[in-house]
C-alpha cells in the first residue's frame, strides 16, 4: 500500500490540542478504527505518519493534511470508521492517495477575528487594508536568532479587513505556508504596529495552495 | 465555550487540559437529567485523569439513568490566576457548567497534600469552604478515597464522607439525594437520612471533646449516627468486569495507557502500609474477566499499552494465565503489557518472559528496608536472596536498569539498617557484573528513599515519625556510603513528609489550620513548586497547634484516636498485636498462607479469607 492522505479539520475545543498531542490523538484514532498503520523498524517501532504543516495551539483549521501508510489493505469504510473514532472537533473530510509532496505547499489562506473590546476604532478596517498594501510591514518577530525586526510583507500575498460588527474586524489573508512560515498571529501584531492592536485575535486555516495558487491536496 | 474562557486559554500552559471534548467522555442531554454530579479531583488533569478510582466512579455514575457525572480537576497556577482575574468560576469539563450549580461535588481524597487543592477548588467554585456555611441541600459537597479513613482534618468542610469502596456506595447516595430533592428535604434532614446508609460518615452528627493535653477525650454521635462508621466493600469484585470505556485524554497525562484493576487489597500485611489494611480483604478478578476487560479497554481507547494495576501484581494467583490471554491480543498489535508493583520474591522467569515480549521498560522493586531485621519488623518478607535472584533473572534476561525504593525512619531503624541499603545496592551491582547478558550497555541502579509517614489504621498508627533533622542525618549517612558510579541515590524532602504526617493523623482542630494554609496561598501542595513549609508552620502556630504533636508523638494504646470514628473492618486488637510483633521482630504470614483473623472477613463474602487458611 502506498502513502495515503487524509484531509482533516480541527475546530472548537480541539484547537487547544498541541501538534504532538494531535499526532498521538490521530494514532489512537487509527487504532480505535482498527486500521493498522505501517510502523518504523527498530527497537521502539512507531507508526509512520506526519502532518504537512504543524498548527499552533489555539488555531483552528479545515485543511490539515495527514500522510500515513497502512499495514494492510485500506478498508472501504475507512473514512467512516475514522470519523467515529475521533474526538470532538476533529474530523476527516477526504481520504485519497498522497500525490504531491507536502514540501510543494506554498500558500495558506487564513481567516481571523480581531476583537476590539472598546469597539472598532473609526476607519480601522480601511486603514488596515491600506497599511497591509503598503509593501513594508516591519514588526518584531521571534526567529531562531531571538526577537528581530522583520519585514513580513513578502510573506503576505494579500490581506483584507472588514467590519463584522460587535467590535470584531474579520480578516482574511493569504500568507506564506513554509520556508519561511508565518504565524497568523503576526498579522495581529502588524495591526498593532498600524495603531490598531486588537485585544484578542482568533485564527483559522481556511485553505492551502501551491506556488501557482492552485488548491493543494 | 465562552469568550472569557477562550481568552484565558490563549495565555495558559497546556490549555487542552481545560478544554474537554476528549474521546469517550460522556455527554448527556440535560433535559433527561435529574441529578448532576461533579467528580472533583484535587490535583491537575494529568494526575487526576491517570487515577483509576476516577475512571471507575465516572463509569459507575454514568451508568445510572438520569444521572450525569462530569469531571473537574484543579487548575495549574497560571489558569487559577486567569480564572480569578476574569471571574471564571470552577467548571466541569463535559458541559462547561459551573460546579456550584451541580447537585453534588464529590471529591476524591487520595493523599493529604491535596487537601489545600480541594479547598482551593471550593473557593474557585464560589462556594463557602465550611459545610456549616452552605445552607442549601445542593450542591452537596462530599469526599471519598483513602484519606477519608481519617476524615477529621477535613471534617469542617465536607457535608459527608463515603468510607471505603465507592462503586455501590456512591450510587446509593446519588439515589438518596435524588429522592431528597423530590421530597424537598432540608440539608440537615437529608444528612440525618444519609447517616443511615452503611459507610456514610456525617461529621456534623458527632461531637468531639478534648483533654487538657490535646488528646481526644470523647467522640459522641447524635441522632442515632453510628460509631464507628464501618467501611463499605463493593460486592462481587471477583467476577466483575473492569470498566473499559475510560475517557482518552487529548493531551499527555502521567499514566497515559489503558489500565485494569487486577486485584484489590493485598494478602501481605506490611505493617506500615495503609492501603494493605484499608482494602482488606484481598480479592482477585477472574482471568477470563480480566482478559475480556483488558482487550475491550484497548479497543475502546486505542492505547498501545495496557497496565495491570494492583497493590502487588505478582500476587495474583493466576497471573501467568492472565498475561498469556492478553498477550495473544497484544503481541501481534505491538501493544505492550506493563506490570507495576511486582514483588521481588515471586518474580519468575516465566513472568519476565511475558512482560518483556513487546517492549522493555525498567524494573522497579520496593524492598522498603535495607536489612532483614528491619524488613521483619515491618513484615515486608522479602529476603535478600530473593531480591538478588530476581535481579539475576532480570539481568540475564537483558534488563539493565533497576529502581529500588526504601523508607527511612521506620520504627526501630538503626544506623546499621540505613547502611544496609547501601550494601544491598552494591550487591545488586555485583549481581549485574556477574550475570549481565550484555555489559556494554552498562547498568543503572536507582535507589530512592522517602521519609516514613505513620498512617491511621495501620500497625504503626501509634508510632512517632522521626524528626526532620534526624531523617536528613540518615539521608546524609546513606549518601556518604553510596559510592558506586552506576548507583544513583535520590531522596524525598522531609518537609513534605512532616506536614503529611501531621495531617494524616490529625484531628478536627486541623480544619482551621488547613483553612489558614489555603488563605496564605496553599493551592497545590503536592507539587514542589507550590509547597511552602513556612506557610504551614505559620498556620499551625496561628491556632496554637504544634505539628510535632501530630507527627512526632508516640501514642499510647489507651488514647482515643481521632480516626477511630471510622473502622476499616480490621480489629484494633489485631493492629496492637501486629505492632507488638513488630517490636519483637516477628513476622506474620500472608493471608494465603494462614489467616491471622484480622476481622476483615466479616466485611464480604469473597476473596482470600475464603480460600484456605483458618476457614478453608
Ligand atoms: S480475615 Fe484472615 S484472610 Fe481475611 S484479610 Fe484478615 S487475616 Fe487475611
Amino acid at each position: 500500500m502506498g502513502k495515503s492522505r487524509l484531509l482533516m479539520s480541527k475546530l472548537g475545543a480541539a484547537k487547544y490540542i498541541s501538534h504532538l498531542d494531535f499526532m498521538r490523538t490521530a494514532r489512537r484514532a487509527f487504532a480505535r478504527a482498527e486500521i493498522p498503520l505501517r510502523c518504523s523498524e527498530g527497537f521502539n517501532p512507531h507508526p509512520l505518519m506526519s502532518f504537512a504543516l504543524p498548527l499552533s495551539v489555539g488555531q483552528e483549521s479545515v485543511c490539515e493534511l495527514l500522510d500515513f501508510e497502512t499495514a494492510g489493505e485500506m478498508p472501504p469504510d475507512a473514512l467512516r470508521r475514522l470519523n467515529a473514532a475521533l474526538p470532538e472537533g476533529i474530523s476527516a473530510g477526504e481520504l485519497y492517495e498522497a500525490g504531491r509532496k507536502p514540501g510543494l505547499l506554498r500558500w495558506l489562506e487564513v481567516e481571523g477575528r480581531l476583537y476590539y473590546d472598546g469597539g472598532i476604532p473609526d476607519g480601522a478596517s480601511e486603514a488596515l487594508g491600506v497599511f497591509f498594501a503598503s509593501g513594508s510591514l516591519v514588526i518584531r518577530l521571534k526567529t531562531k536568532r531571538g526577537e528581530q525586526e522583520t519585514d513580513i510583507a513578502p510573506r503576505i500575498r494579500g490581506a483584507a479587513f472588514t467590519d463584522a460588527g460587535g467590535g470584531v474586524i474579520a480578516a482574511r489573508a493569504v500568507i506564506s505556508a513554509q520556508n519561511p512560515t508565518l504565524n497568523p498571529d503576526a498579522i495581529a501584531a502588524a495591526a498593532g504596529a498600524a495603531g490598531f492592536a486588537p485585544d484578542f485575535a482568533e485564527w483559522r486555516r481556511a485553505e492551502i495552495y501551491d506556488e501557482d495558487m492552485r488548491v493543494f491536496r | 465555550m465562552n469568550e472569557k474562557l477562550k481568552r484565558a486559554l490563549r495565555r495558559v500552559e497546556k490549555p487542552a487540559r481545560y478544554a474537554g471534548g476528549e474521546f469517550n467522555r460522556i455527554v448527556k442531554n440535560k433535559a433527561d437529567i435529574d441529578l448532576r454530579v461533579a467528580l472533583c479531583f484535587p490535583d491537575t488533569y494529568e494526575i487526576g485523569m491517570s487515577n483509576l478510582g476516577m475512571r471507575v466512579l465516572y463509569d459507575a455514575a454514568n451508568r445510572i439513568e438520569r444521572v450525569w457525572c462530569e469531571r473537574v480537576f484543579a487548575p495549574w497556577g497560571d489558569m487559577d490566576a486567569e480564572m480569578r482575574a476574569a471571574g471564571i468560576p470552577l467548571f466541569a469539563l463535559e458541559s462547561g457548567d459551573d460546579v456550584r450549580d451541580f447537585d453534588i461535588a464529590a471529591f476524591s481524597l487520595g493523599y493529604e497534600m491535596a487537601y489545600t487543592a480541594a479547598l482551593n477548588m471550593l473557593s474557585l467554585a464560589g462556594l463557602p469552604l465550611r459545610s456549616a456555611e452552605r445552607e442549601n441541600l445542593t450542591p452537596l459537597v462530599i469526599a471519598g478515597g483513602a484519606c477519608c479513613f481519617n476524615p477529621e482534618p477535613m471534617a469542617d468542610f465536607f457535608d459527608l464522607f463515603l468510607i471505603g469502596e465507592g462503586e455501590e456506595l456512591n450510587c446509593e447516595l446519588y439515589e438518596l439525594l435524588r429522592a431528597a430533592k423530590a421530597d424537598r428535604l432540608t440539608k440537615p434532614e437529608f444528612l440525618r437520612r444519609a447517616a443511615g446508609l452503611r459507610g456514610v460518615y456525617v461529621p456534623s452528627l458527632y461531637g468531639v471533646s478534648y483533654n487538657a493535653d490535646g488528646t481526644v477525650a470523647g467522640i459522641t454521635p447524635r441522632e442515632g449516627a453510628p460509631l464507628p462508621v464501618v467501611k463499605r466493600v463493593a460486592a462481587g469484585f471477583v467476577s466483575s468486569a473492569a470498566p473499559s470505556g475510560a475517557v482518552v485524554p487529548s493531551t499527555e497525562i502521567v499514566h497515559d495507557r489503558a489500565a485494569i484493576e487486577l486485584l484489590r487489597g493485598c494478602i501481605r500485611g506490611c505493617r506500615f502500609c495503609q492501603a494493605g489494611y484499608i482494602y482488606r480483604p484481598a480479592r482477585e478478578r477472574e482471568p477470563e474477566k480480566l482478559a475480556e476487560s483488558g482487550i475491550s479497554a484497548l479497543k475502546a481507547s486505542g492505547y498501545d499499552e495496557l497496565t495491570l494495576l494492583s497493590l502487588s501484581t505478582s500476587d495474583h494467583s493466576r497471573l501467568l494465565e492472565v498475561c498469556d490471554r492478553l498477550l495473544e491480543y497484544c503481541e501481534p498489535r505491538n501493544i505492550s503489557l506493563s506490570l507495576p508493583s511486582l514483588r521481588a520474591d515471586n518474580f519468575s522467569m516465566e513472568l519476565m518472559s511475558r512482560v518483556q515480549r513487546v517492549r522493555k521498560s525498567g524494573l522497579t522493586f520496593a524492598p522498603e528496608a535495607g536489612s532483614r531485621r528491619l524488613r521483619d519488623i515491618i513484615n515486608k518478607n522479602v529476603t535478600e536472596e530473593e531480591l538478588l535472584n530476581t535481579c539475576r533473572i532480570a539481568f540475564e534476561g537483558g534488563w539493565s536498569s533497576v529502581k529500588l525504593y526504601f523508607m527511612l525512619g521506620l520504627p526501630g531503624e538503626t544506623d546499621e539498617d540505613v547502611l544496609a541499603i547501601a550494601e544491598l545496592s552494591n550487591r545488586v551491582l555485583h549481581t549485574w557484573r556477574a550475570h549481565a547478558k550484555n555489559k556494554n550497555r552498562g547498568v543503572r541502579i536507582a535507589v530512592s528513599t522517602s521519609c516514613f509517614v505513620p498512617k491511621p489504621h495501620t500497625a504503626f498508627q501509634w508510632s512517632a515519625q522521626v524528626p526532620r533533622e534526624e531523617y536528613s542525618r540518615r539521608v546524609s549517612l546513606l549518601r556518604e556510603n553510596m559510592r558506586a558510579k552506576s548507583v544513583t541515590y535520590s531522596w524525598h524532602d522531609a518537609d513534605t513528609s512532616f506536614i503529611e504526617a501531621a495531617l494524616a493523623r490529625g484531628d478536627r482542630r486541623l480544619g482551621a489550620v488547613l483553612e489558614a494554609a489555603h488563605r496564605r496561598g496553599g493551592r497545590l501542595d503536592a507539587w514542589g513548586e507550590y509547597f511552602n513549609i513556612g506557610r504551614w508552620l505559620a498556620s499551625f502556630e496561628e491556632y496554637g497547634l504544634d505539628p510535632d504533636f501530630y507527627a512526632c508523638r508516640e501514642r499510647a494504646y489507651s488514647e482515643i484516636l481521632p480516626w477511630s470514628v471510622v473502622s476499616s473492618g480490621v480489629d484494633e486488637s489485631f493492629l496492637i498485636s501486629e505492632n507488638e510483633a513488630a517490636k519483637r521482630g516477628e513476622t506474620t504470614p500472608d493471608c494465603r498462607t494462614k489467616c491471622s483473623g484480622c476481622g476483615a472477613r466479616e466485611l464480604c463474602g469473597e476473596g482470600v479469607c475464603y480460600e484456605g487458611g483458618l476457614y478453608g
